[in-house]
C-alpha cells in the first residue's frame, strides 16, 4: 500500500533526522470554486464550445475580466498558477473577433514556447466553435514565406516583445491592415517584465501605441500576472494606460496543501557548514517519488538541474521499465526535447522533473502533487509560483522549500515571515531610464517622424530630439524630426541581456555531428570551456574544443566521477564617479565602471561527496562591459589604526563584500545574481583575483576598493539605489554579523572559511565600526 | 545628484571628447553655423526644374537618350520596339498587357539606407520610358530636397507612372517596390501601381547570365552583357551617406554623380530587358538553358523543350544540368512526347540516383501511357536495388513495386 502526500508529510515531520530541520510548517486550507453564469455579451458560440469542454460556468475572476474588456476597459488579472487565467483574455478577445470580421488581436508572451502553447489552445477553441480564426505565431522561427501570410491574414498574432521590437514595429507599414484594426493587446506573464527588461518593454509598448494611433486604432490592453505587490501600478507603468481594472480575487478552487521550510542540518558547527541543499532536496524528492507522487524539483542553476537529475535517475531508473521516469528541464535544451518533456508531464509518463525557473512560467505541464524548491528562488513571488506547480483541484499537495547555505536563504529559512504572510515583491520598472528611453526614441523616430508637441516618456522630448539631431541621427524639417541615419536602430537595442548569438553544443561521437544544446554567450566561458564537463539530462559530456568565433563547442559523452565548476572573477575600473561622500574614515561613491570578466580555470568536483579532486586551466577571451557600480574605498593606512595586518584588513573587506552583496539584493528587491562583486584598487592598479586575497601581491599605497556592479550593460539604476541606502546597508551588515553565531565566518555572513581568511569576520566588524564611527 | 538632462544625455554619448576640449567644441559650433548659412541647393550641381504638385514643388531632372545613340551594345532606338515577341513569350504574365513601348516603366531608387523598414526613404526616384514624340528614351528623376517634401515627390511620381502597364526593376520585388509602398502608407497615399504587373529582372538575369558571369550585380551584368563601362561612378554603398551630408551641409559635386549613376542603372535595366529578348528569339549558346528555364516557368513547354535541349549541349555544371533535365522531362511530358521524356528521365536518374521524381515519372509513363507495366516494374526494381533510400521514399517505391507486380502478374507477364 503506497503512502499518500498527507502521510508522507506527516512522516517527514516525525522523522528523527528531518523533523527537527523543519523550521516552518503550515497548511493551506481548501477553498471551493466560485463560479457564475457567463456575462452578457460573451459570444454564444464561444459559450457553447466551452460547454463541450466541460466549462459550464466561468470562475468569478474570469467573468469580471470579460465584463471589463467587453466594456472597453483594460484589466490586469492576478491569479495563482492554474486558475484559468487564459480564459480571462480569451473570452473577450474571441467574442470580439467573432462579432467583428475585421478585428484583430496581438498576444505577447515572454518566450516562444509560451506562444506555441497558447496557439494550440486557441486553435482548439476555434475548432470547437467550428470557426476559422487564423492565428499564427510570429517570431524568429517563422519562415520568410509564411511571414507575408501572417501579416495579411492573421486575426491573432502571438509573438514576444523582442520580435515586436525588432521585427514588427520597424516594418509597421507592411502591417498597416493589422495595426489599423487592432482591438486588443494581450500581455501574459506581466510580472516577468521587471527591472531593466520591463523598462525596455514599456518603451516598446509606447512605440506600439504610437504606431497604432498612426494607423487609426486604440487597442485595449489585457494583462495577466503572477502575484506581485503592485500589479496595477506595474500594469499602468508598462502600458501607459491609466484606466485599468485590477482583478485579484480568484474564484478558482484550492485543495489542501502543506507548506514546509527545511533547513539542512549543520554538519560542522565550527566551520558553520550545513548539509548541501541539493542533497537534502534529493532525499525529500525521493520520499515523494518512491510512493509514485508526481514531483517537480526546482533548483537554482542549470548545473544543479543536471546533478540532481543524475542523482534521481541513478535512484529510480535502474529498472528498465522506469527509463525516462525522471527528466531534467532547463533553458538551453532544444525546443523539441522541451516539448517532449512537457507532454510527458501532462500525460503522466514522466513522474519527476528537475527544473530551473524555466518551468516557473505558465507552460502547461498539468498540475503535480509535490514541489521541492532547492534554495530560496530569490523572491516571494517566485516562491509562490514555484510552490504553485504542486496542487491539484482535489487531493492533498505539498511544497517544500530547502534552504541553501547562502546568507539570503539562511535569513529566509529562519525568518519564514519574510515569505509567508509578507506581501510579495514590487515589480519595479523605470521606463524613463535615460539609457533605455533614448534608445527607444531612436527606434520610434525610425518608425514614424516625431511631430512638434508629441510626447514620449516624461523627459522633455524636444531636448532629446535636438540632441539626436546634433548627433546626425535625426533631421528636423518643418515641424517634424526624421530619421536619417543609414542604420536599423532596433538591431542595436537588445531588450534583455541574453545574446542572440548562442553557442551550439555539438556531440561529435556519433556518425554525424549532432546539436545537443545551446548556451548563451554570458555563460559560455564558465560552462563550455575546454575540459568542462557539460551535462544534458544527467548525461555527462566533455568539451574537447571550443570554437569561440564560430560559437560552437564540440563534446563527447564521458562517464567521469566528477563535474566541473569554473572559477571566474571580475576586474573593475572606474570610468567616472557621479557622486560620493565620506563615510567615517572611508568613502562611498557610485558611477560608471568598466568590468572585465575572466575565467582562469576550473575545479573538478566529485559527485555525491563534493570533494575537490583537481584543477584545470582555461584560456578564453575576456568579457567586457560598461555599467554602473557602487563602491567603498578603504585606505590601507587604516589597517594600522584598526590594529589589523594587511592580510586581515583585506580579508575583512572581502568578507564585508559577501554580506553587503546579499543585503543589497534584499534591499533593492533584485536577485543576487543581478549584481557582481569585485575587490580592487580605486585607481585600478591592483585586483584581488579569484579565491582568498593574497596581500603579498598588493603593491604598496593601494586604496582597496569594494565594488558592487550591475550585470546589465549600461546599468539600470540599482547602483544609484544602493548608494542612496549606504548607511542602512552598513547598519544591517553590522546587525547580521553580530547576530551570526559562527566563529569566524560562515556562508550566512562574511562567507565560508576557505573563501575568506580566518580573521575576516572580526575584521569586517571592526571595519564597519570605522565606517559608521562606532566602536565595534 | 541628478544633473540636468543635457549633461545626462552627454554622459550617454561616450564617443564624445571629454569635457574641456574647448577647441573641438568651438570647431563644431563653427562648422554647424557655416553649414546652416551656406547650404548649397541641388541645382548648383544638377540641371533641373521644380514642378508643381498639389503637395508643393519637387525638383525634377529630365534627360532623353536619343534613338540614334548607343548604351554599350544597346542601340537606344531598339527600346522603341519593346516588347518584342520573344519577350512576350518569356514573360507573358508581366508583359502580356503591354500595348506600346511607352507602357513599360523602368524604375530605380536611391535611398537613405539599405536595411529597409519604415525609416528608409527613397530620396531619388528615376523612371525611364520610351518617348515616341521625342524619339528617345526619357528618364525623369525626382529628388527629395528635404524630408518634408515627400508627398510632393510621390504626387509627381504618380504622374510619371500614368499609363504604365508594366513596371520593370532590378531586385524591386524585395527592395524598391516594398519601399515605395511603405512611403505611400506613411504619407497616407495610395501606391499607383497597386496590383499592376511588375517584372523584377534579377531572377531572369540570374537564369540567363549567372552561369557565364562572376556575380549578378547590375554593374557586372551591364559590363558582361551590354559592354557598358562606367567612369567616375559613385559606389552604391556610399550613396546613403552622401544624401545625409547633403541634408546637413548642402549639395556637392559628388551628389550630382548620384543622378548619373541612377540614370545609367535605368538605361542598363532597359538594355538587359532588350538583351533577354534577343536571347529568347534565338536560344543558342550559354543563354539557351536560361531561356528554356524561363519558358518552363512561364508554362510554355512548346518553347521550353527546344531551348532546354539546346542548352544541354553547352555542358553546363551538374546542378544546371539536373535543373534542365527536370524541366525538359516536364516539357516533353506536357507535350506528350513520352519516348523523349523517358530518355531524359533516364539521364536524370543516372545523375541523381536517389531522386524519386525521375523514377516515378518514368514508371507512371510506362504503366499508364505506354502500357508497359513490365518495364515500369524494371525501373522501380532497379531503383530499389540501391541502398540508402530515405525511409519514406523507399516505402513509396515499394508500394509502387508491389502494385506493379500484381498488375504484371495479372497479365501473366
Amino acid at each position: 500500500m503506497r503512502a499518500d502526500v498527507e502521510q508522507i508529510v506527516q512522516a517527514m515531520l516525525r522523522d528523527r533526522n528531518l523533523g527537527p530541520c523543519v523550521t516552518h510548517h503550515q497548511v493551506i486550507e481548501p477553498a471551493p470554486a466560485r463560479t457564475e453564469p457567463f456575462p452578457d455579451g460573451v459570444h454564444p458560440d464561444l459559450v457553447q464550445a466551452l460547454g463541450t469542454r466541460g466549462i459550464e460556468r466561468p470562475y468569478t475572476h474570469q467573468a469580471r475580466a470579460a465584463e471589463a474588456a467587453l466594456g472597453g476597459r483594460a484589466f490586469v488579472a492576478v491569479t495563482p498558477t492554474a486558475s484559468g487565467k487564459t480564459l480571462c483574455y480569451n473570452l473577450p478577445v474571441l467574442t470580439t473577433l467573432l462579432q467583428e470580421p475585421e478585428a484583430r488581436a496581438l498576444y505577447l508572451f515572454p518566450t516562444k514556447a509560451l506562444a506555441q502553447d497558447q496557439l494550440a489552445e486557441l486553435q482548439e477553441l476555434a475548432r470547437a466553435m467550428g470557426r476559422d480564426l487564423p492565428a499564427f505565431t510570429y517570431d524568429g522561427d517563422t519562415p520568410q514565406d509564411v511571414r507575408r501570410r501572417v501579416r495579411n491574414q492573421a486575426r491573432i498574432v502571438l509573438t514576444n516583445p523582442d520580435m515586436l521590437h525588432q521585427g514588427i514595429l520597424p516594418h509597421h507599414p507592411r502591417w498597416a491592415r493589422f495595426f489599423g484594426s487592432l482591438r486588443y493587446v494581450v500581455i501574459d506573464e506581466m510580472h516577468v517584465y521587471r527591472g531593466i527588461f520591463g523598462s525596455h518593454v514599456a518603451n516598446v509598448l509606447r512605440r506600439l501605441r504610437r504606431v497604432c494611433r498612426f494607423h487609426g486604432s486604440e487597442p485595449v490592453f489585457l494583462l495577466s500576472s503572477a502575484t506581485i505587490r503592485n500589479p496595477g501600478d506595474l500594469a499602468r507603468r508598462l502600458t501607459g494606460v491609466e484606466d485599468l481594472v485590477e482583478i485579484t480575487d480568484s474564484g478558482a478552487p484550492r485543495a489542501r496543501k502543506h507548506l514546509l521550510f527545511v533547513n539542512p542540518p549543520v554538519i560542522d558547527p565550527a566551520l558553520g557548514l550545513r548539509a548541501s541543499a541539493v542533497g537534502v532536496a534529493r532525499r525529500i524528492a525521493t520520499r515523494f517519488l518512491r510512493e509514485g507522487v508526481s514531483t517537480i524539483a526546482f533548483v537554482r542553476t542549470r548545473l544543479q538541474v543536471e546533478i540532481l537529475t543524475r542523482y534521481l535517475k541513478d535512484r529510480f531508473e535502474r529498472r528498465p521499465d522506469r527509463r525516462g521516469w525522471v527528466r531534467g528541464y532547463r533553458g538551453g535544451y532544444l525546443p523539441d526535447l522541451r516539448r517532449q518533456i512537457e507532454r510527458g508531464l501532462r500525460d503522466g509518463t514522466i513522474r519527476g522533473v528537475v527544473a530551473t525557473n524555466a518551468l516557473e512560467l505558465g507552460i502547461d505541464i498539468g498540475q503535480l502533487q509535490a514541489a521541492v524548491l532547492t534554495g530560496y528562488p530569490g523572491s516571494v513571488a517566485s516562491t509562490w509560483q514555484q510552490a504553485g506547480r504542486a496542487g491539484r483541484r482535489t487531493g492533498v499537495s505539498a511544497a517544500v522549500l530547502v534552504a541553501s547555505s547562502q546568507p539570503l536563504d539562511q535569513y529566509v529559512i529562519t525568518h519564514p515571515e519574510t515569505v509567508v504572510g509578507t506581501p510579495p515583491e514590487l515589480g519595479l520598472i523605470d521606463p524613463d531610464n535615460l539609457h533605455v528611453l533614448v534608445s527607444h526614441i531612436r527606434c520610434a523616430a525610425f518608425e514614424l517622424p516625431f511631430e512638434e508637441g508629441e510626447e514620449f516618456g516624461s523627459e522633455p522630448l524636444e531636448e532629446i530630439l535636438a540632441f539626436l539631431e546634433e548627433k546626425g541621427v535625426l533631421r528636423r524639417s518643418g515641424r517634424r524630426w526624421h530619421w536619417i541615419e543609414d542604420a536599423y536602430p532596433a538591431e542595436q537595442v537588445a531588450l534583455r541581456t541574453a545574446d542572440p548569438d548562442n553557442f551550439a553544443v555539438i556531440d561529435t561521437s556519433g556518425p554525424r555531428p549532432r546539436v545537443l544544446a545551446q548556451v548563451d554567450l554570458e555563460s559560455a566561458p564558465t560552462t563550455i570551456h575546454p575540459g568542462a564537463v557539460y551535462m544534458v539530462e544527467g548525461q555527462a559530456h566533455q568539451v574537447e574544443r571550443l570554437d569561440w568565433d564560430g560559437r560552437k563547442a564540440y563534446v563527447r559523452p564521458v562517464d567521469p566521477d566528477y563535474y566541473t565548476q569554473a572559477i571566474s572573477y571580475a576586474k573593475v575600473r572606474i570610468l567616472d564617479a557621479f557622486a560620493g561622500h565620506d563615510l567615517g574614515r572611508g568613502r562611498a561613491e557610485w558611477g560608471e565602471v568598466h568590468v572585465l570578466a575572466r575565467v582562469p580555470g576550473y575545479k573538478k568536483i566529485k559527485f555525491y561527496t563534493s570533494e575537490n579532486v583537481g584543477y584545470g586551466e582555461v584560456d578564453l577571451p575576456d568579457q567586457e562591459m560598461h555599467t554602473t557600480a557602487v563602491w567603498w574605498v578603504f585606505p590601507l593606512i587604516l589597517a594600522e589604526a584598526l590594529g589589523l595586518t594587511d592580510a586581515a584588513f583585506l580579508d575583512g573587506i572581502a568578507g564585508l563584500g559577501h554580506a553587503l552583496h546579499h543585503l543589497a539584493s534584499l534591499h533593492c528587491l533584485c536577485d543576487p545574481s543581478d549584481l557582481g562583486r569585485a575587490l580592487g584598487d580605486r585607481e585600478g592598479r591592483w585586483d584581488a583575483g579569484p579565491g582568498p586575497v593574497d596581500p603579498a601581491a598588493a603593491p604598496p599605497g593601494i586604496e582597496p576598493t569594494l565594488f558592487l556592479y550591475e550585470r546589465y550593460p549600461g546599468g539600470c539604476g540599482l547602483a544609484e539605489g544602493i548608494h542612496g541606502r549606504t548607511r542602512e546597508l552598513l547598519e544591517g551588515a553590522l546587525e547580521l554579523l553580530a547576530a551570526c553565531r559562527c566563529e569566524s565566518g560562515c556562508p550566512s555572513c562574511v562567507g565560508p572559511p576557505g573563501d575568506v581568511g580566518p580573521e575576516a569576520k572580526a575584521a569586517a566588524q571592526r571595519l564597519l565600526g570605522l565606517l559608521l564611527l562606532r566602536a565595534a | 545628484m541628478m544633473k540636468g538632462l543635457a549633461a545626462r544625455l552627454r554622459r550617454l554619448d561616450r564617443s564624445r571628447p571629454p569635457a574641456g576640449s574647448a577647441l573641438r567644441e568651438r570647431l563644431e559650433r563653427m562648422d554647424r553655423a557655416a553649414s546652416s548659412s551656406r547650404r548649397a541647393p541641388i541645382d548648383r550641381f544638377v540641371v533641373g526644374d521644380r514642378v508643381d504638385t498639389p503637395a508643393g514643388p519637387v525638383f525634377r531632372v529630365v534627360r532623353t537618350a536619343p534613338a540614334s545613340k548607343a548604351h554599350g551594345r544597346l542601340p537606344v532606338g531598339e527600346l522603341g520596339r519593346l516588347p518584342c515577341e520573344g519577350l512576350r513569350d518569356l514573360f507573358p504574365r508581366e508583359l502580356g498587357r503591354v500595348g506600346a513601348p511607352p507602357e513599360i516603366a523602368f524604375l530605380d531608387t536611391e535611398t537613405t539606407g539599405l536595411a529597409g523598414g519604415a525609416g528608409t526613404v527613397a530620396f531619388l526616384v528615376g523612371v525611364g520610358r520610351w518617348d515616341p514624340g521625342g524619339r528617345g528614351f526619357r528618364v525623369v528623376q525626382l529628388f527629395l530636397e528635404d524630408l518634408d517634401r515627400e508627398p510632393a515627390l510621390l504626387h509627381a511620381l504618380a504622374r510619371e507612372l500614368e499609363g504604365v502597364s508594366c513596371l520593370v526593376t532590378f531586385n524591386g520585388h524585395r527592395f524598391d517596390v516594398p519601399l515605395l509602398e511603405n512611403r505611400h502608407v506613411l504619407n497616407r497615399m495610395a501606391w499607383p501601381l497597386e496590383g499592376a504587373p511588375h517584372l523584377d529582372l534579377l531572377p531572369p538575369a540570374r537564369a540567363l547570365w549567372r552561369p557565364t558571369l562572376s556575380n549578378c550585380r547590375l554593374v557586372t551584368l551591364e559590363a558582361g552583357v551590354l559592354a557598358v563601362r562606367r567612369t567616375g561612378d559613385v559606389p552604391g554603398a556610399e550613396i546613403p551617406a552622401l544624401y545625409g551630408r547633403y541634408l546637413r551641409h548642402g549639395a556637392e559635386e559628388r551628389l550630382g554623380r548620384v543622378f548619373s549613376h541612377n540614370r545609367i542603372d535605368i538605361l542598363s535595366l532597359a538594355g538587359l530587358l532588350w538583351a533577354a529578348g534577343r536571347a529568347a528569339r534565338r536560344p543558342v549558346g550559354p543563354q539557351a538553358l536560361g531561356v528554356g528555364l524561363l519558358h518552363a516557368q512561364a508554362r510554355r513547354p512548346d518553347r521550353a523543350h527546344r531551348a532546354l535541349a539546346a542548352g544541354l549541349d553547352h555542358a553546363p555544371s551538374r546542378g544546371d544540368r539536373i535543373r534542365a533535365l527536370r524541366e525538359l522531362g516536364r516539357a516533353h511530358k506536357a507535350r506528350g512526347d513520352w519516348h523523349a521524356a523517358l530518355a531524359v528521365w533516364q539521364e536524370w536518374a543516372g545523375l541523381e540516383p536517389h531522386r524519386l521524381e525521375p523514377v516515378e515519372e518514368a514508371a507512371k509513363a510506362l504503366e499508364h501511357r505506354l502500357r508497359d507495366p513490365g518495364r515500369a516494374l524494371a525501373w522501380v526494381e532497379r531503383a530499389l536495388g540501391l541502398p540508402h533510400w530515405p525511409p519514406a521514399d523507399r516505402a513509396a517505391l515499394e508500394h509502387r513495386r508491389d502494385r506493379l507486380r500484381r498488375k504484371a502478374g495479372d497479365r501473366g507477364v
